[in-house]
């Protein structure tokens, strides 16, 4: 690949985010990191989890609505990608595309972000037997690096998926309180590692993107098998037409859906489900906005 | 059972075996497209849902090879024409077998017996005519040569009612004798012993008569007398015994003489028997039990020799359960393939 990756991801976020959303990253380069600094960025809307003193009380009594001051955050911030990069990961996303391109383009963006600003990115990857970690660092090549090694970590031929294992690492890892992104897939986090995501998420300004998986049974693609990464199931295409196993298939996904969300949400930490590369652009754009509680305190 | 079209079964299932080794192929084939991965879906094995569609996949999978299996099979079977073979000699059909009874008053104690022998021997023909004469003083045809079975059986049960006052057992039906009948054989009894002058018991002109029932003397026939007498001559017939012997000969008949079994008349049985061998027939004493065994295996013996043993067969074929196991098979396999779409 001649190209970097870095250029390549940010020629994606050129041509899927809107003019709005554009202004927002390149005109003043860290819109999407807002926090607490100097730099007056613009009012928003007082939410639940926003800070009281941050409420700009004139304008407030202006609009008749609580406004809150959104200041660009100053100082250099520290950035951990939490990669799942499992051979799961390799696998197919629900709209057709590589889950590994969404995973790339999620970590991309947030690489690309950084460097408007010098933010420092880091990186939590790979699995027990070939474990990936790479400090934080703020230099191009650095950035480049770590999408890299994304990249080349997730295959077919990677270790097995292992969110509890990733999670400890990440807690041991990252010492210094961060804004952390945990890539992964829709099964996971798995919904009984409740506890290592409360400890991560009370250090750390926690956000996870999971990127949805291609439905297992594709009736409508029968010119093709479907292959599991992880299981060894050889299913019949009488057993992928059929319609009772469709609703099966559906309501168990719906039910480990709602745990996962259940669970995040119980831990108030943002999260989004993206459907794969065509989307995860406009779905990061949204997880990184949304309003969130300040990281570290609770 | 036989196969009349073999080949054509063969090839049919030659065609079947290729047809699915081609559906194998194609099958291995199928295997080896392209592959989708997806991830996280270990659980769909477990799903009862899954379990189940599996469970009647495979299920129909097999039902629709058994059933295209069964209706390659059956119509190969149908193809090939599976039929018995029924060989025939066309000849049973030019058998006459004329029945000669002498009722002079010497055999009036045997003659019921022997009309039960005749009976008996005419249940065991098919398709052949048979003719029953009776004579004494004169000879009178009771039934002429036919192939009217129930007719010749109700006259000759009528007989030996008449003369013995005993009932066949192996009568029913049809052939039971009635009133009528015995009535009218009664009437033909009688007339055999009106006096012509010449005596009675004339042996050698009763057989004469015989001879004279074989109509069509242009036919190659085969022609039997099945003559039952003691030879206890009494009168002065126009024909001796050796010229009535050599009469049925000339027209072609053989004769087989069946003389009751007595102590008196050894020389006239040794004389009948004589006459009876030179047309080429043989004599049995009607004590003898195996009697109408033989003589009905004689009968059928000369004939096939007669007739050269030239056989033809007969096909008859047999599709019903074929034609329904295959109509069956093909609406099974229509329903199969329409339930796995």
């Amino acid at each position: 690949m001649s190209q970097s990756l870095l250029t390549r991801v940010q020629a994606r976020v050129d041509l899927h985010t809107s003019r709005k959303v554009r202004g927002l990253i390149t005109g003043r380069g860290t819109s999407l990191f807002t926090g607490h600094g100097e730099d007056f960025d613009d009012l928003k809307a007082y939410q639940p989890g926003d800070r009281i003193s941050d409420i700009d009380w004139k304008a407030t009594a202006r609009s008749g609505e609580p406004l809150i001051r959104r200041f660009t955050e100053q100082r250099i911030r520290h950035i951990a990608i939490i990669a799942d990069t499992s051979r799961s990961m390799s696998a197919t996303a629900a709209d057709g595309t590589d889950k590994l391109e969404a995973m790339l383009l999620a970590a991309g963006l947030v690489c690309f972000a950084a460097r408007q600003h010098a933010d420092q990115v880091g990186l939590v990857a790979g699995t027990a037997d070939a474990p990936e970690t790479l400090p934080m660092r703020s230099s191009d090549a650095h950035l480049e690096l770590l999408l890299r090694t994304v990249q080349r970590a997730t295959t077919a031929q990677a270790g097995e998926g292992d969110d509890r294992w990733l999670l400890e690492r990440a807690h041991r890892w990252i010492r210094r309180p961060s804004l952390l992104l945990f890539i992964t897939d829709e099964a996971r986090p798995s919904p009984d590692l409740e506890a290592d995501m409360r400890l991560l998420a009370r250090r750390h300004d926690l956000l996870v993107l999971r990127i949805r998986d291609a439905d297992p049974l594709q009736p409508d693609r029968l010119t093709h098998s479907v292959e599991d990464s992880d299981a060894d199931h050889d299913l019949l295409d009488y057993t992928r037409r059929d319609p009772a196993v469709r609703r099966a298939v559906q309501r168990y996904r719906e039910a480990r859906e709602q745990q996962v969300t259940a669970m995040l949400d119980g831990l108030h930490i943002a999260h989004a489900l993206t459907d794969g590369a065509d989307s995860v652009v406009d779905d990061m754009i949204r997880l990184l906005r949304a309003p969130r509680r300040p990281h570290g305190r609770r | 059972m036989v196969m009349v079209l073999w080949w054509v079964t063969l090839i049919i299932l030659g065609v079947g075996l290729i047809a699915a080794l081609i559906a194998l192929r194609f099958r291995r084939a199928h295997a080896k497209r392209p592959t989708i991965r997806v991830a996280n879906s270990a659980y769909v094995d477990s799903l009862p849902a899954v379990k189940r569609s599996r469970r009647i996949a495979l299920m129909l999978a097999a039902t629709s090879v058994l059933l295209a299996a069964t209706l390659v099979l059956t119509s190969a079977l149908l193809s090939g024409r599976l039929a018995t073979e029924r060989v025939e000699q066309p000849s049973t059909q030019s058998r006459d077998i004329v029945l000669c009874l002498d009722v002079s008053g010497s055999m009036s104690a045997v003659d019921a017996d022997l009309l039960m022998t005749f009976n008996e021997i005419v249940q065991r023909f098919d398709g052949e005519r048979v003719g029953l004469t009776v004579f004494n003083s004169r000879a009178v045809t009771v039934f002429p040569l036919t192939h009217d079975y129930l007719m010749s059986r109700r006259q000759l049960e009528a007989g030996a009612q008449l003369i013995g006052g005993q009932s066949s057992t192996t009568a029913e039906g049809d052939a039971k004798a009635t009133e009528n009948d015995r009535d009218a054989l009664l009437e033909q009894l009688r007339a055999t012993s009106q006096s012509t002058g010449a005596g009675s018991s004339l042996i050698g002109d009763g057989l004469v008569s015989c001879s004279q029932q074989f109509d069509r003397s242009d036919e190659s026939r085969s022609r039997f007398i099945i003559f039952a007498t003691d030879n206890q001559l009494a009168g002065t017939p126009l024909y001796q015994l050796p010229e009535a012997m050599e009469a049925a000969k000339r027209r072609g008949a053989t004769v087989y003489t069946l003389a009751p079994d007595s102590v008196i008349g050894g020389a006239e049985l040794e004389e009948l028997r004589t006459e009876t061998e030179r047309t080429g027939g043989r004599m049995w004493t009607t004590g003898s039990a195996q009697s109408v065994d033989t003589i009905v295996a004689e009968i059928q013996k000369s004939q096939a020799a007669k007739t050269g043993g030239a056989k033809r067969s007969y096909y008859t074929d047999h599709p019903a359960p074929f034609w329904l196991a295959s109509l069956l098979a093909m609406v099974g396999v229509v329903a199969v393939g329409w339930r796995q779409r």
